[in-house]
């Protein structure tokens, strides 16, 4: 109770009064009395106002004449969207957004706000997350306004709607819920503006934290809204009916509702010809299949179905493992949390000194650990594979998901082998089951079997094939094409 | 009156929980086959020998007929068994049958579970820890069935995707074997016939489960066709099982064989992996689980339409018998026998169905002229 | 919420039980190869060698240990071996079985029974007879790059696969052990100083052998047992020695008349080409070559029917007469298949199409 109510009083603002006594605590709050000609106060936040408005606009415009009232001054200014209040709550909001307030004297409940908030950021860049070698390259960057503007350059539509809420009671971030109105289900966009409304929470600080609090089950290992930060895949999310959610400080777009398959298309597989886009994304997948069971068939082939091994392979197996001190289980498990670790060290080290490490992990100490008979080489050739393997997804977070999944998987081959990987994968069927994605199933189009949405899942059909949007985010207009007749197959010297 | 209401009530499914049509075929496929497919080819080939594929047949077409039965039970009351019993038989005896039908389901269920520990312990780890391993495979499927009907639809899907790949090894038997094997073609009499196609139905047993997840199809007319298509895939199965085992083995040697599906797997080989049969048990859990899993979702849907007890109670109550049960059946013989009881019993419950629709037209006979 | 600690309290418990005894690979004495000689009546000795793999020897070929020991049963000598050694035995990758020539004429009955019986066991790992004693012929080093085991397998599946010798693992003996009318039969080698060769074949009745044919008689049995499309046959055509390398050769069994009286036509065709010829003056012209083609159907057809005799005078069947006749007709009754096989009237016909003569006419 105690720390909600003083919440509550923080963000209560009270009279201008207040307001005033708080911000003058801050080194950077500006209280200028201006005399001639025309007396009156000027008030703003040094560091969140553009000292260019302030000198060129603002003052000039008092410098011309005695103007004995706020109006009179709001016409002398050449700023637009100047606005004349008495509200306290809206003035503190502008003020930290690095509005000038201007009053006829100090202790005036009634105010002129003169938009000058400058923002500091970086300018938008490319892709480093999702990288892609052809396409678009830009990215999105921590400011939702000039998100906003990559999106709507791209979609050039009136049906493009932008729903903005205040998030975090202290922060109060700007998150903005983008959809094409039309295309997009009424039910997913109220489930995802219902359950953004009932965020309780200090503070936004990311588009991470929304995933976390808006998701259908929290407890999973799985991300249930997708993350971009490319604005065509956004556009092309959108497009398909989806919802995305932007939040101000965040470069990562999110949207919803999505699949599991999505999170291992690419979008090079829509810069490519389809039948190398589907090539690709098919190696992708056996790459995740790899990546997460590797590792534990190894454990469990060696430790209880050493019948499976083929008469050449044995050789080669045994005699890598024979001076090996420990159970397949515990070199498996030693091998994974170094790579692990190296992992975790080249993420946190500056890229430069973070890839040397990469470079020295791996080969020294890979090479050393074989020469000491600590691991074999077999085990080593598998786990860097997997490794590498986990990094073709396209997703940043589902590639961490794949990472953890896989010490379940090792357990259960240690115990049953086979039939303990088997067991521990029906439960991650069952778990992607249950498992949905802003009240859609998270497990589509497998179950349930959409056989329609299969043209964009495991394969990419020709654009010409993809006549419906996905059934997934149940659209109101399910039509992208009309099939023409130019497709139409011809006979021979037609 | 109350009363009567209650169960109208209950019978009411939600709207988002009902499946389409289409899912019928998976769920009745799923339910037929079991860990019965491993080792049915021995029993079938003792009275018809190699001309038992053509019971398969005859058990089939004798399980369509029983279908439409069930659905022509089920299009007029508009209900599940629970409240198909009450209207024929009253509260109290309809009742008395519901329980029975739903101790049934759980003898099938104990059956699946306990042959396919069976396997596990044959083929793969003779020194399995029962216990242990039955407890981890009962939470494991406690979690699948509490996810509730859409789970389980899911997982049968999934079961006919990750075991229909398995039907691709039977190139390599057919390819080792003798086709002339199941020639000549009817070389026993109808009686051995007919006596090997008993022995055959109990394969697909499972289909019954559709009186108690009928309330739950959306358009359920529309279903029939799907359960039917169903059925004819499960018999197509068993007849490509049947005759790649009279394929490969000679009619004694397949006398001696206890898992005639699983020594099949033996002899496959790729390059990369041999041995083929630990994949394909491991594989075969996705078969057994759904299996499981709806079997126990329907045994314990039947108390909760009864008297109303949450099912979660139900399904966790159930679930401590089949591991009691699991752990005191430790016997190759016990194990035997208790396929064989279920196997009787499923005949009878089969017999049971049209006997049910017997007495069922009698009462709406009575209720219309009334 | 609780399914989730229920998860954690399973994870948590496999990690705390499941750590049971289990043994890797690399410490298990696996073996590849097992012999088994005949000692007295009720004994037989078992001979293993088990591959000692080392780490810096990956490159070579690892060495074998052998062990043997004398027990009543397989089993009982298997576990007596296994006192000899640090490692358990794993018996599942037994590439090859070895029988002892004596030992199989009193009958392999128990060593079948559990082939048969152990789940761990390929379905075609193979089976042989050894001339002479099978602990020799294991302990003896052959070759510097392979091991005993996969010598010998190498050696009889290469002759299955590209030579003269029929098709034969675990699965197809006991397929033809417990058929109706049916019987097995298994290659014998014979260890002759520094190698091995495959010296003929085996032919059981039941469990026992009780008649074999020499290699050179290989090609003839295995025309009229299944088709391929390798293997050569020499004959003496006018005083000269032709060679005949089959590229393909096809039998159909028929059956004539019912099952009283029934008949045998086993109808082969081969395709070859000839690639051998002694007289380097004989030119091979059309009428030639039907010539040379007529006496290679008469040289083999008549070896044909005489190794047929010669089956049906110790009543054995490894053609699976019976067995076809069984496939064939109605109402089989295998005692008295049994009464009239050895006068069965078999014909066999062969039909030989030379379809090339080589790149020098």
């Amino acid at each position: 109770m105690g720390r909600r109510g003083r919440n509550q009083q923080l963000n209560k603002a009270g009279t201008i009064q207040t307001l005033y006594e708080k911000l003058k605590e801050s080194k950077d709050f500006v209280v200028y009395h201006h005399t001639e000609p025309t007396p009156c106060v000027i008030s703003y936040l040094k560091t969140m106002a553009d000292p260019k408005i302030l000198n060129e606009s603002i003052l000039p415009g008092l410098k011309k004449a005695d103007l004995h009232s706020l109006e009179k001054i709001k016409e002398a200014i050449p700023v637009e969207n100047i606005s004349i209040t008495d509200q306290a709550e809206k003035i503190k909001e502008k003020v930290l957004q690095g509005y000038v307030i201007i009053q006829m004297t100090e202790n005036d409940n009634q105010v002129l706000l003169i938009p000058a908030s400058t923002k500091v950021g970086r300018k938008v860049s490319i892709p480093e997350v999702e990288f892609s070698v052809v396409g678009p390259k830009e990215a999105f960057v921590e400011c939702l306004d000039k998100n906003m503007n990559l999106i709507r350059k791209r979609v050039p539509l009136p049906e493009l709607t932008v729903k903005e809420l205040s998030i975090g009671k202290l922060t109060n971030t700007r998150v903005a819920v983008v959809y094409i109105d039309g295309i997009a289900n009424e039910i997913n966009i109220n489930t995802v503006m219902q359950r953004l409304k009932e965020i309780d929470y200090d503070q936004m600080i990311d588009s991470s934290y929304i995933t976390q609090m808006i998701a259908d089950n929290s407890n999973s290992p799985f991300p249930q809204l997708l993350d971009t930060e490319r604005p065509d895949r956004m556009t092309e999310a959108l497009v398909e009916g989806k919802i995305a959610i932007l939040v101000d400080g965040s470069p990562h777009a999110l949207t919803c509702p999505t699949t599991i398959v999505e999170f291992f298309s690419a979008s090079d597989d829509y810069f490519l010809p389809w039948h190398l886009a589907t090539a690709f994304r098919l190696i992708r997948l056996f790459a995740v299949l790899f990546s997460v069971l590797s590792t534990s068939l190894y454990v469990a082939i060696l430790t209880h179905h050493h019948e499976m091994i083929p008469e050449e392979l044995l050789a080669t197996i045994i005699s890598s493992r024979a001076d090996i001190p420990f159970p397949p289980i515990l070199e498996v498990i030693i091998l994974e949390l170094s790579i692990e670790l190296l992992r975790e060290a080249g993420a946190r080290l500056p890229t430069k000194i973070g890839q040397t490490i990469g470079i020295v992990g791996g080969i020294v100490i890979g090479t050393a650990a074989v020469d000491a008979g600590l691991t074999s080489n077999v085990l080593l050739i598998i786990v860097a594979l997997s490794a590498l393997a986990s990094f073709t997804t396209p997703v940043y977070q589902i590639s961490n998901t794949i990472r953890l999944v896989r010490f379940p998987f090792i357990i259960g081959a240690q115990l049953w082998g086979l039939i303990g990987v088997s067991m521990v994968m029906a439960f991650f069927i069952g778990h992607l089951i249950k498992l949905q994605s802003i009240g859609t199933p998270f497990f589509a189009p497998i179950y349930p079997l959409r056989i329609t949405d299969l043209k964009d899942a495991f394969i990419r059909l020709p654009f010409n094939k993809q006549t419906q949007r996905p059934i997934q985010t149940r659209p109101l207009k399910s039509e992208r094409l009309q099939p023409s007749d130019a497709n139409k197959k011809r006979d021979i010297d037609e | 009156m109350n009363k009567k209401r209650q169960s109208k009530i209950d019978l009411h499914v939600p709207e988002n929980l009902l499946v389409t049509p289409f899912f019928v075929f998976f769920l009745i496929h799923a339910m037929q086959l079991g860990v019965g497919i491993l080792s049915f080819e021995t029993y079938i080939a003792r009275d018809a020998g190699y001309d038992a594929w053509i019971s398969l047949l005859i058990a089939g077409a004798a399980i369509h007929l029983l279908l439409w039965i069930v659905y022509n039970i089920l299009q007029s009351s508009k209900g599940d068994i629970v409240s198909i019993h009450e209207e024929t038989f009253g509260k109290y005896i309809g009742g008395f049958l519901s329980i029975i039908f739903s101790l049934y389901v759980l003898l099938l269920t104990l059956t699946v579970l306990r042959t396919f520990i069976e396997v596990i312990q044959t083929w793969v780890f003779p020194q399995l820890n029962v216990w242990f391993f039955t407890l981890a495979l009962l939470l494991l499927i406690y979690y699948l069935v509490a996810g509730g009907f859409r789970m389980i639809t899911g997982l049968c899907l999934i079961s006919v995707l990750l075991a229909l790949p398995l039907l691709w090894l039977k190139f390599f038997p057919i390819q080792a074997g003798d086709i002339n094997n199941v020639f000549p073609i009817i070389d026993h009499t109808l009686v051995e016939l007919l006596s090997s196609a008993k022995t055959s139905i109990l394969g697909f047993l499972g289909f019954e489960l559709l009186l108690v997840f009928y309330p739950f199809i959306k358009n359920p007319e529309k279903s029939k066709k799907w359960a039917h298509y169903g059925v004819f895939f499960t018999t197509i199965i068993y007849v490509i099982s049947a005759i790649t085992a009279f394929i490969y083995f000679s009619e004694k040697q397949l006398d001696q064989v206890n898992w005639a599906t699983i020594s099949l797997w033996k002899i496959v080989e790729f390059p990369f992996v041999e041995r083929f049969e630990f994949i394909g048990i491991a594989l075969w859990l996705y078969v057994v689980i759904p299996n499981i899993c709806f079997s126990l979702w329907a045994a314990s849907r039947i108390p909760k339409r009864l008297f109303n007890i949450r099912q979660t109670y139900m399904v966790g109550g159930y679930c401590l018998i089949l591991y009691v049960a699991t752990i005191m059946l430790d016997e190759r013989q016990q194990i035997k026998e208790l396929n064989d009881i279920a196997n009787m019993i499923g005949f009878y419950v089969l017999m049971y169905i049209p006997v049910l629709f017997l007495f069922k037209k009698a009462r709406d006979k009575v209720r219309d002229t009334n | 919420m609780k399914n989730n600690i229920s998860v954690m309290v399973i994870i948590g418990s496999m990690f705390l039980t499941g750590c049971a005894e289990t043994y890797s690979v690399e410490e298990r004495a696996v073996i590849r190869i097992a012999g088994y000689d005949f000692v007295d009546e009720d004994r037989l000795k078992a001979t293993v060698a088990i591959p000692q793999y080392g780490r810096d020897e990956s490159s070579g070929t690892p060495t074998e240990k052998y062990q043997s020991a004398v027990d009543h049963s397989v089993k009982e000598a298997h576990e007596n071996i296994q006192r000899k050694l640090s490692k358990p035995i794993s018996i599942g990758k037994l590439e090859i079985s070895l029988f002892n020539e004596e030992l199989t004429k009193n009958g392999l009955k128990n060593i079948i029974d559990f082939l048969g019986r152990d789940p761990k066991i390929g379905r075609n790992s193979l089976l042989s007879v050894v001339k002479g004693e099978t602990q020799g012929l294991i302990e003896a080093k052959y070759s510097e790059s392979e091991t005993t085991s996969k010598y010998i397998a190498g050696l009889i599946k290469q002759n299955i696969n590209k030579s003269n010798f029929p098709e034969t693992n675990l699965h197809k003996f006991l397929y033809a052990y417990y058929a109706d009318g049916m019987d097995p039969f298994l290659p014998i080698i014979k260890r002759t100083d520094s190698q091995v060769e495959i010296d003929g074949i085996a032919f059981f009745d039941g469990a026992k052998m009780v008649h074999s044919i020499p290699y050179s008689e290989a090609f003839n049995f295995k025309i009229m047992k299944q088709d391929f499309n390798r293997g050569t046959k020499g004959i003496k055509y006018k005083e000269e020695r032709i060679v005949l390398e089959n590229i393909g050769s096809r039998v159909t069994y028929h059956v004539i008349d019912g099952i009283e009286h029934p008949r045998f036509l086993l109808d082969i065709k081969i395709k070859g080409f000839i690639n051998e010829v002694e007289n380097i003056n004989l030119k091979l012209k059309g009428s030639v070559i039907k010539s040379v083609e007529e006496d290679f159907e008469k040289t083999l057809q008549a070896q044909s029917i005489e190794m047929i005799k010669q089956f049906q005078e110790l009543k054995i069947d490894p053609l699976g007469l019976g067995n076809e006749l069984k496939n064939r007709r109605r109402n089989f009754d295998l005692k008295k298949w049994e009464g009239v096989y050895p006068t069965v009237p078999v014909d066999v016909k062969i039909d030989v199409e030379i379809i090339e003569t080589g790149i020098t006419s």
